[in-house]
Parts: structure tokens; sequence; C-alpha cells
């Protein structure tokens, strides 16, 4: 009798097993006549311009489905992760090019977008897809605006101190001293968070060792190294910075995700911000009486610096749809993202809501005085370097990200940082 | 009758048992699989390597940090949040009066969610405007002043500091529900004999409250070893590494450097760890309750 109940609760256990394993395979994935997109546009004015486009795109594909899903940033990175892990990807997922792409395509999950790539080109700027492009292929579409980091300030905190804005190393450091004698933080900067530190070592590696440094450092091209003197001349700069005090105390702790850096701007306790031009974005919604107040300047020039002062740190694209393999309309998809995203009523709605769409004269779209400086900025670029933390193989990303953070904690030495870096690259490439 | 009763109750359990082996059991052998390799976690193909993501571990400078603090974690929170615990559970359920608007306001962390705590806390320590910095320069201490989460040196003991608020109220519940199991004749009995307040905690309320003091301890351990949500909405493990723990370094390289074979590993250690501290307590615990 005992035997036969244990054998009922085998027979139980593996039929429950089956069901869950059964109820698992289904995922994000949809039946067919269905498109499922993930995005990690939570906030703002973006999510209703891409409802929108969804709500279109079934208008003019009866017995099509699309359903977009925001989620938000952090938990989107692991919810995407398990469901690419399991073979249940959403049919278009967002991402944002670079290392982390690069991981899903090597691992066969990501189809190129090859087909409408020509019928893109006629709106995008061809340097957006440069994030996504891979051995020539192409795995996505920017479906929102460029990015570019700025050195932000109020005018009228630089017009009550007599500042300019700096052109050159030497007057920033003049303009930081004269900040801080005045009891004016320099430079906000909250670096929990890390990728705002991080957008110091960048330019200042671009400012002196040029564009190429870290190309040639990453591909491996003869004479290429993370470890070059411009990379070590960046470190000091930047740690130089750290010993005049320009920061705010304890910055190493701040958040950037809850505003902590730029609610000194806003207070007018600090003087400049290197950041995104989401900021501005930003501004409008926390600070709205900031807004007009608010100007940038490009990073600074160095002394002896191989770096071209156009060259930028940001994105050409910054938030890319990309689809995966297991979606099983792929035509449909494709014509999603060649008639919706970046459609005429589309650049204008984003342009409207302060973005510098990836398209081709975004700067005529732009009526905001600060957009239309970074679309010029970035019309004018000698070359825009991706973020290293989303262009690098991820784990190499984190430990660059880390790496910064003790460099501006005054932990860690120049060199220290440019080895690391090297010794990373090299384990990388082994693989 | 008997086995009618038993087949009653594993149908009732049956549910519970098997979300409880797929989604805790279950991970731990598969941990320990995926621990041999390496793998992205997305990829098909996994490359074996044996032991060497256990060669990597052990030679892993930053593992051997968070290690340390998850230590010095588990050795503050036994130390200081039992103790406070106690004390607190000895005032609210004591016939004082407002003993229980006490027990309902010390109450309100547990209530609060990780992220709800970690963000108020971030705010509390911020050091432009923070709480805790303009209360320093209000009484004029403004030279005590720090970037609390700044600080490598500071930042584990701040960060301690909230867990600790965040756990206290728990453990002040579980000893106030004890307290009220001490039998009331002992105590008196004592009082009658002559017996201090002092004399009569030490010898008759702390000897009761053994198991529930075991309990607590274990709970703590345990759930220092695997914590990761405050610290993860406070510091991410920073600044330089100085708050890192095993879990949070485990889902970074699970998850953010997509090393789901290493990540898995660090899990497995820390499953290990867990397990075998705690059965070391729970030994220790027992041997000691012989004679009581």
């Amino acid at each position: 009798m005992k035997k036969l109940y244990v054998l009922l609760l085998c027979c139980l256990f593996l039929l429950s097993a089956a069901l869950i394993f059964a109820g698992g395979q289904k995922g994000a994935t949809a039946e067919k006549g269905k498109l499922v997109v993930w995005d990690v546009q939570t906030t703002g004015v973006l999510p209703g311009i891409l409802d929108q486009t969804g709500q279109e795109f079934m208008k003019a594909n009866p017995g099509i489905e699309l359903e977009i899903v925001h989620i938000q940033n952090d938990p989107f990175k692991t919810k995407l992760k398990v469901a690419m892990g399991a073979g249940t990807p959403p049919d278009i997922f967002h991402n944002w090019g670079g290392g982390p792409l690069k991981e899903y395509i090597d691992s066969g999950m990501v189809d190129t977008i090859d087909e409408i790539k020509s019928d893109l080109l006629k709106t995008y700027i061809p340097a957006s897809f440069d994030p996504v492009t891979f051995d020539g292929k192409t795995y996505g579409a920017a479906y929102s605006g460029l990015t570019g980091v700025f050195f932000f300030y109020r005018k009228d905190l630089f017009a009550q101190y007599g500042l300019t804005a700096p052109k050159t190393q030497g007057e920033f450091i003049s303009m930081g001293d004269k900040l801080k004698a005045s009891g004016v933080v320099p430079i906000t900067l909250a670096n929990k968070t890390k990728w705002p530190g991080s957008f110091f070592y960048m330019y200042l590696a671009d400012r002196y060792g040029g564009a190429n440094m870290f190309l040639d450092a990453l591909y491996r091209k003869p004479g290429g190294s993370f470890e070059a003197q411009g990379y070590i001349q960046a470190g000091q700069a930047l740690q130089d910075l750290v010993k005049r005090g320009f920061f705010p105390p304890g910055f190493n702790g701040m958040d950037e995700d809850t505003g902590q850096s730029r609610m000194l701007i806003f207070s007018k306790k600090a003087g400049v911000h290197l950041m995104g031009n989401w900021f501005v974005g930003q501004a409008t919604k926390e600070s709205p009486e900031t807004l007009d107040q608010l100007d940038l300047f490009p990073f600074p020039s160095v002394q002896g610096g191989k770096g071209d002062p156009s060259n930028l740190i940001g994105s050409p694209g910054q938030n890319y749809y990309s689809i995966s393999v297991t979606c099983k309309n792929k035509a449909k998809a494709l014509e999603y993202l060649k008639t919706n995203i970046m459609s005429q009523a589309f650049i204008e709605a984003l342009a409207g809501a302060g973005y510098v769409p990836p398209v081709k004269g975004a700067s005529t779209y732009t009526k905001d005085p600060l957009m239309k400086k970074v679309a010029l900025a970035f019309e004018a670029a000698g070359h825009v370097q991706v973020y290293y933390d989303q262009f690098l193989p991820p784990a190499m990303g984190e430990l660059h990200k880390d790496l910064v953070q003790s460099l501006f904690g005054l932990s860690i030495t120049p060199q220290e940082v440019a080895s690391r870096h090297e010794q990373a690259i090299i384990e990388e490439t082994k693989k | 009758m008997k086995k009618h009763n038993f087949l009653a109750a594993i149908l009732f359990v049956l549910p519970a048992l098997l979300i409880y082996c797929f989604y805790f059991v279950y991970p731990i052998p598969a941990s320990a699989y995926y621990s041999l390799f390496r793998w992205n976690g997305i990829s098909p193909q996994k490359l074996y390597l044996g032991f060497g993501n256990w060669v990597k571990l052990v030679q892993d400078e930053l593992f051997w940090k968070s290690l340390t603090n998850n230590l010095i974690l588990v050795v503050a929170s036994i130390v200081i949040q039992l103790p406070m615990a106690l004390a607190l559970g000895l005032l609210v359920s004591s016939q004082l009066r407002g003993a229980r608007l006490f027990k309902l306001l010390y109450f309100i962390p547990m209530m609060l969610s990780a992220v709800a705590i970690g963000i108020t806390w971030k705010f509390i320590y911020e050091p432009n405007y923070g709480l805790l910095n303009g209360a320093l320069r209000l009484v004029g201490l403004g030279g005590l002043a720090r970037g609390w989460l700044g600080e490598p040196r500071l930042a584990l003991a701040a960060v301690i500091a909230t867990i600790c608020w965040q756990f206290i109220p728990f453990y002040m519940v579980i000893f106030a529900a004890a307290l009220a199991g001490v039998p009331q004749e002992l105590l008196e009995a004592a009082y009658i004999d002559g017996a201090s307040p002092a004399v009569s905690f030490f010898r008759i309320t702390l000897p009761l409250l053994r198991n529930t003091i075991r309990t607590a301890a274990i709970l703590s351990l345990t759930g220092s070893l695997k914590y990761f949500g405050l610290i993860y909405v406070m510091t991410e493990g920073g600044p330089d590494h100085a708050t890192e723990l095993l879990a949070t370094y485990m889902y970074k390289q699970a998850f953010t450097g997509f090393r789901m074979g290493y990540g898995s590993t660090v899990a497995v250690f820390m499953f290990l760890i867990s397990f075998l501290l705690t059965v070391v307590v729970l030994r220790l615990g027992r041997r000691e309750t012989v004679y009581a």
C-alpha cells in the first residue's frame, strides 16, 4: 500500500514538473500574428510616442497585434538576459549596442536588419549604425535621440562670478579655482553610479591621446595599448581635478539615478555638470525654472594633446531596437522598424520632446537652442566615441567603471588603472 | 485512518513542495553544475573548465574582499542587532506607559521595502543636503560631516547601520513574543525571594530565551551571508568595492558581466559557507541546552 502512495506521489510530481516546464516554454515569444516589443522607456514622453507608433502599425496591418512593454532600465537587463537564456526573448528588444549586444549576437540570438538598411539610410545618419554593426552586419536601428556628453552650466552663476565658458584645460582650472574660492563646488558629480565618472576619463583620454588610441588598444592594433601615454596622462589629469577639490565631498557615494548631482546645479551650489544631453530633459521636469539659464560647452582641449577638440563622447543612436532570431514574423518586425520608427511624424515628435533624432539634417528639426547646439556639435564632430562601458565586452566594461571609480577615490594610480585595463583586454581576446 | 491522513497531508503539501523543489532545491545542484563551465548564460555552448572557476575563485582578490565584508556584516549583525533587539523587546513588552506606541513605532522599518529604505538612507547620508550632515552642522559638529557612502573607510559601517535599522524590529518582535512566553510565576517567585530585576533577567529570562536567541542568531547569520538588497540600492558594492558582498559580487559577475559560470561558482560557495556555519551554530547551541 505504501509503495502505491510513493508511486502516485512520483507520478504527480512528474506531471506537475512537466506542467511547469510546458508553461515556461511560452515566455515572451508570441504566437503568430503578434509582435512583442520590450523597451526601457518608462518616464517622460517617449513611451507615449512609441505607443503611438504601435497603434499606427496595427491600423496599417490588421491581424497583427503589436504589444509594447515598457520595463524599467535595471530590471530590464536581468529580465532580457533570463529570457534570452531560456530561448524565449521578445520579438523586438531594446539594447544599447556595443559589447552586451555582441554577446547576444555571438550566442546566435539576434537577427540582422540588413534587408532594410538601405531604406533606413535614406533617413538615418550612417554613424547611427556604428554601435550595432559587427563584421559588416547590422543588428539594430536607433529609436530615440542621439546623445552627447557636454559640460552644462548656469549662465546666471557664471555671470555672477564673471566667468566665461573655458576652451582649454588651463582656463577650465582657473574657472574651477575661482568657483571654489567663492564657496561653490566647481564640478558636480555623483559617482556611485560610476558611469558619470567614466565620462571624465574617456574625454581626457580622447583629448590627450586622440580618438584612435582607444580603438587601437581595443582591437589590438600594432602599438595600441591601454597603457599608452595618453591614458596615463588622462589618469593624472583626472586625479589632479580631484586633488584640487573640484568635486563635491563624498561624490563617490552620491547617486546619479536619484539626481544627487544635478540638485547642486539646480540650487546654484555647483558650477558645471559633465553629462549627456538628456540632462536637459531632466531639468525640464525637475527644475523648469533653471531651464532658460542652462547652457553648455564642449570638453576643453588639453595642452599638447593629440585629440581633436571637436570629438565627442556619446552615442549616435543611444537606444536601439533589434530583432531576435525567435521572432516568427520577421517581415512584419522589419516593416515596423522601417515605416513606423523615424517616420516623419516620429522624428517631429522626438524633436518636439527635446531629443536630437539621429537623422540627416537633425539641426533643422530642433528648435530648442540647446538641442540645436548638440545637433550641430554632432554634425561637426571629428569622431564620436561610444561610452566605453557600453562598447567594451561586458565584464571589461564593469571593470573599467570600477577602476575609474577607484581612480577618483585616489586609491589607485593612473599607471595601475592603465595596466589593469590592458590585462583585461588581453584576457578578453584570449577567449 | 492513519494512512488516509498521510495521503491528505501529502496532497496539501504537494503544491508548495513542488514549488520549493523547483525554485529552491533544484537550483543548488544546477548552480554546482554551471560552476564547472565558462558560460555567458545565453549561448547554447558551454566550455567545460573542470574546477577552473574554483581555482580562479581562490585567487580572486575581490572575492576575498567580498567574503571579508560579508563576515564583518555577519559579526556586526549578530553583535549589534540581537542585543539591541532584545533591549527593545524588553522595553515594548514591559508595563511602561506608551510601550505599545513604541512597539508600533519601532516596527515601522519592518514594513518598508528594502529599496525604499535604501533610497531614504541614501538621502540621509547625502553629503551636501543629507539629514545626518545637516544635523551635525546644526549642533556645531560640522567638522564630523562626511561623505558617508562615498568614503571607502566609512561606507561599510554606514551601510551596516542601515541594515541594523532595518532588521532590529524583526528580532524585537521575535523577542517580544518569546518574552510573553516567560512564565510570570517564576519572575514573581524570584521577586518574593528578593532577586533584583537584573538578577531575575540574567538568571531566569535569559536562559528561557536561549532557544529564541539561537534561532535569531541563525536567521541573522544566514540572512547576513546572503545579504543583497540594501547594499545594491545604496552603494552597488562601491566605492572601490568597500561594501562588496558575496551576493552583489555574484550578481555582477553573472548578470552584468555575462559570466554565468563564475557567478554560479560564487553562488555555490555562498551556499556551502551558509550551510556549514549554520550547522556549526546549531551544534554549539545544542550542546549548551543539554542541562538547561
